[in-house]
Order: C-alpha cells, then sequence, then structure tokens
C-alpha cells in the first residue's frame, strides 16, 4: 500500500514543481497580464477549496458526464490483470515489465487523483516562486545588473538562480501537505493506498494501522525536511564554495 | 478657526473612535475582497443563528418518494439519495460548523497566547523558566511535525468519532501557530521602553509579562482568528468526509459532500456541488477578513 500512496505523493510534487516553478517566474515577469489575473484567482481559490470536493468534480466531469476517463476505482481496471510485483507503483511496475495494456490503464487512472491534488497544492510553489523571483529582481544586485545595461534575460536568471533557495523549503512544505492530501484524495479515488487504510482503520476503531500510520507520516516528515536541508546544502553553502574564492582555499 | 484649535487638543474618546471609523470605511472601500469577507462572516453568523428556521423543509428529514430530484423550484439544489432538501441542508449547516470552527479557535487562541508569552519572555532567562520556555517550543515542534490532516485523525481516532473530539483534535492542532506568532511579538514587545519602565517601577516579572507584555503582544495572535476559523472549518468538513468527524444525518457540509459522494459518479451532480461551493466560499471568505484585518492593523500596507 505504500508504493500506492508515494506514486501519487511523488508524482504529484514533481509535477507542480515543473508546472508550477516556471509559471511563477513567468507572472513575476508578465505582472498585470491577463495570465496574472487569472492565475490570482486561481490562487485565491485553490486555498480554500476541499480537495476531496474538487475531486469529486472532476469525477463527475471526467468520468460521468464526458466519460473520457476512468471512474474512481482505484489504480486499474478490473479486467486488466495486475503486474507482477516489482516496486509495488503499479504504473512503474508495468512500464518495466513492459505491460503496456495495464500501464495505460494504470497512467489513464493516475491522471485524476494527480490532478486534484496539483490544482489544490501547486499554488503554494507558484506563489512563493513569484514573490521571491519579483524580490529579486528588485534586489541591488539586479538593478546593478540593470544599470550595467544587461539584457533582460541576464537579469532574470540572476534573479531567479538567487530566488531558487527560498522556493526549495516551499517545495517540502507542499510535499508535506501532501500526505495529508493524498489521505483525502485515496479515499475519494478508493486508491487503496496507506491514506485510505488509515482512514478505514479510524472508522472501525483499529488503533494499531493508526498508529504505524502516524509513524510513518513522522518519519516522511523528517525525511522530506533532511532532504530540503540537503538540496539548501549543494544550492547554497557548495555553491558558495565554488564561487567564493575567499572560501575556497 | 476653531477646527485647528480642536485637531491639536485632545480628543474625546468618542471623537477618536469616530475617526478610527471612519478610517477604517475608507480602508474597506479600497479593498473589495475585504468587504466580501465581511460579507461571507456575516452571512455564515446569521445562519449559524437562523439557518434551521429559514430552511423551507426540515434539514434532518427525509421526505418519502422524493429521492435524488435535480434542482427546481420545489428544492432550489435538489434532494439527496434519501430525499432529504439540499438547500435547507445547506443553510443549516453553519450552526454545526461555526461551532465547532468557533469554540477550537477560541480555545486555541487562549492557549497559544498564553504559552506564547511564557515562551516568549522567558526565553533569555535563566533556570526554570527557561526551562520552561525551552520545553513549549519543542512540544510545539513536536505536534507540528506530522502532517496537519494525518495529525487531527489521529486525534480524532484514538478519541473516537464525535462532535466534541473534532473541537479538541482542532484546538490542540492550532494552538502551536498562535503559540509562534505570540512568540514572536513578544520579543518585539519586551524590548521597549515601557517594559524597563515597569520593571524598574518594581513590578514582578509575572506581572510584567501579563499585563504588560501580553495586551501588547496579542495583534498578530488576533488577525489570525479568523483565517484559523476557516482553516478549522475545512478541517472539520474534511473531518466528517472521511466519517471521522460530526455523525451523519447532522447538516455539516463535509458530511453530506460524502452522502453526495457516489451519487456524483452516477452524474446527480447537485448532491455535492452547492456543498462544496459553500464551504469555499465561506474558507476563502474568514481568510480575506483575516488579510484585511493583518493589512489594517500594518500601517505600511494600509493604503
Amino acid at each position: 500500500m505504500g508504493p500506492a500512496t508515494l506514486e501519487l505523493v511523488l508524482l504529484t510534487g514533481f509535477i507542480s514543481v515543473a508546472l508550477g516553478i516556471p509559471i511563477g517566474i513567468y507572472t513575476a515577469v508578465k505582472k498585470r497580464g491577463i495570465a496574472d489575473r487569472v492565475l490570482f484567482g486561481y490562487g485565491m481559490l485553490a486555498g480554500s477549496i476541499p480537495d476531496f470536493w474538487l475531486g469529486l468534480i472532476l469525477i463527475f466531469v471526467f468520468f460521468s458526464l464526458t466519460g473520457i476517463l476512468p471512474g474512481p476505482i482505484g489504480q486499474l481496471d478490473p479486467i486488466v490483470s495486475t503486474p507482477p510485483r516489482i516496486t509495488g507503483a503499479i504504473a512503474l511496475d508495468a512500464l518495466l515489465g513492459g505491460h503496456w495494456e495495464a500501464f495505460k490503464s494504470a497512467v489513464l487512472h493516475l491522471i485524476l487523483p494527480v490532478a486534484t491534488l496539483t490544482l489544490v497544492y501547486m499554488t503554494l510553489i507558484i506563489k512563493n516562486t513569484r514573490t521571491m523571483v519579483e524580490e529579486m529582481m528588485n534586489s541591488d544586485f539586479v538593478q546593478h545588473a540593470r544599470a550595467m545595461g544587461f539584457k533582460r534575460s541576464v537579469q532574470l536568471r540572476y534573479a531567479v538562480r538567487n530566488a531558487l533557495p527560498p522556493v526549495v523549503t516551499v517545495v517540502g512544505i507542499v510535499f508535506w501537505f501532501l500526505l495529508g492530501g493524498a489521505v483525502l484524495v485515496e479515499t475519494v479515488f478508493a486508491w487503496g493506498g496507506l491514506g485510505q487504510y488509515a482512514v478505514e482503520s479510524v472508522i472501525s476503531s483499529d488503533y494499531a494501522p493508526l498508529q504505524a500510520f502516524v509513524l510513518l507520516a513522522a518519519i516522511f516528515t523528517l525525511l522530506v525536511f533532511l532532504l530540503v536541508d540537503l538540496a539548501y546544502f549543494v544550492l547554497v553553502d557548495l555553491a558558495y564554495f565554488v564561487i567564493d574564492p575567499r572560501i575556497k582555499t | 478657526m476653531t477646527t485647528l484649535i480642536d485637531s491639536g487638543g485632545p480628543q474625546s474618546r468618542k471623537e477618536a473612535a469616530a475617526a478610527e471609523f471612519r478610517n477604517f470605511l475608507a480602508f474597506a472601500r479600497r479593498r473589495p475582497g475585504f468587504i466580501f469577507g465581511l460579507c461571507v462572516v456575516v452571512a455564515t453568523v446569521f445562519l449559524a443563528i437562523c439557518g434551521p428556521y429559514i430552511a423551507p423543509y426540515h434539514p434532518e428529514r427525509a421526505l418519502p418518494g422524493a429521492g435524488l430530484q435535480p434542482p427546481s423550484a420545489e428544492h432550489w439544489m435538489g434532494t439527496d439519495v434519501s430525499g432529504m432538501d439540499v438547500f435547507s441542508r445547506v443553510i443549516s449547516a453553519p450552526r454545526i460548523d461555526l461551532a465547532i470552527a468557533l469554540s477550537a479557535t477560541v480555545i486555541a487562541f487562549v492557549g497559544g497566547v498564553l504559552l506564547g508569552v511564557v515562551s516568549g519572555f522567558y526565553a533569555g532567562a535563566r533556570g526554570i523558566p527557561r526551562v520552561a520556555s525551552e520545553a513549549i517550543m519543542r512540544a510545539a515542534d513536536i505536534l507540528q511535525a506530522f502532517p496537519v490532516f494525518i495529525f487531527a485523525l489521529a486525534l480524532v481516532g484514538f478519541r473516537g468519532p464525535g462532535t466534541e473530539n473534532v473541537i479538541v483534535a482542532l484546538a490542540f492542532l492550532n494552538i502551536p501557530y498562535f503559540l509562534r506568532v505570540t512568540r514572536g511579538a513578544v520579543f518585539q514587545v519586551r524590548e521597549r521602553p515601557f517594559i524597563e519602565a515597569a520593571r524598574c517601577a518594581g513590578n514582578k516579572e509575572a506581572r510584567i509579562a501579563f499585563v504588560h507584555v501580553m495586551p501588547n503582544a496579542l495583534g498578530p495572535a488576533l488577525a489570525n482568528v479568523s483565517p484559523g476559523i476557516g482553516f478549522a472549518i475545512l478541517l472539520t468538513a474534511a473531518l466528517s468526509f472521511v466519517g471521522a468527524g460530526v455523525p451523519k444525518p447532522t447538516p455539516e457540509w463535509g458530511s453530506m459532500i460524502s452522502i453526495g459522494a457516489p451519487n456524483m459518479m452516477t452524474g446527480q451532480w447537485w448532491t455535492a456541488l452547492f456543498l462544496g461551493l459553500a464551504l469555499g466560499i465561506t474558507v476563502l471568505g474568514y481568510a480575506l477578513v483575516g488579510d484585511g484585518i493583518r493589512d489594517y492593523m500594518d500601517p505600511v500596507n494600509r493604503r
């Protein structure tokens, strides 16, 4: 069950980073455009809309109304045979084992839950990237670059490079939130992961699985923030070692 | 010329209040989001008090043979699977949702502020007060090490589903937030000259902390009350959605969405759509009021 939940959390996290950071940079540069207004509205809504409800709306639109995507029945169509277990994450197992039918089915089932979580949690990354890049564009060193007559793309590169370290922290926080969000989204999509297991154990007053899940969540949190610290070290401290001649011996 | 003399002299309390109120109106006029938020707050409070009385149908009574009807003149938002009128249930829900969120937030506010003053005021002290201050912060760290919803789920899980247990869990969960903002404010206030003056006048440390520092360090915590309520409503709904919160027939947005969930898959969209909208608008409104209050208290952002 663990890999099913991790699959959901990691995939959403990576997509949120891959989409959220470029969108954040874009809106920081193109202020007062239509995209900026749309994103402002989206940011406001995403913070207050319940993720489990958004999942239901997506199910209604893409499953019951149009029938484009499979319904909330777990990770695989019942008629497709489960690929042999390698990692436990079904889409990955199917890909590694070359079971294309299972892979296609698994990916189709992943779209809605991942879209739900991404829509709700990506906004944190967009907002923070935007604020940090804006701040850096107004900072002394970018103003200096501007005064020196550097191109706008070079100024932006300076700004983004310095804006990224704080964004790494926010990415960590998003992963931390995602585990909680996954619990709800798994329940909606009958995902059969750890979160759904924890919810079922709460309802049936079965304490041992709940304890195990809380412990796992704490370990996950520790790991995430350890990784954030590591990324910080690589991005900031190591970069100083390379750039700053006073530290380089 | 009398106006000139008046503006220089001491204002009466009434005049000062009137001026503050005009200031506030001018501030609110420039912020449509803040006005929207205030409207939402007023509406939810109104519905919490009289929602069940103005509802066209009884919110917990199923109409026989009227299950899953689409929205019509008779049932503005349709009926759910057992034939309960969705509109009546939507406007009856703030009573329980707001009661849970408000009591949880108030408990968290009081607990968080008291602990925040202790931990902030004694942070640089020696001996037992310092140990207490450190212990409070480490306890808060531990509480915040768990993802929010999972922690809430676990707390409710160990105490069993039910309204009181949701309140306890949410209050417990929110204490660290109020604690941290208050601690930060205390750090600033305790360096101000009037605290030194209070000390020179011979006040005891504990008296300084709670009589002189605390009232001046309440601002950030107060600004967090409104978004805290919104957040608590969202968590209550999430807990009830998975079946760990308010028990079923009671009108509560989250548990009603879970009743409508199976029908969403077969195409009866009205069973969950309006509930989520009501929930989202409420949470957004409370967050906007919080933003507005924070900006209003910060002279730089007031313009």
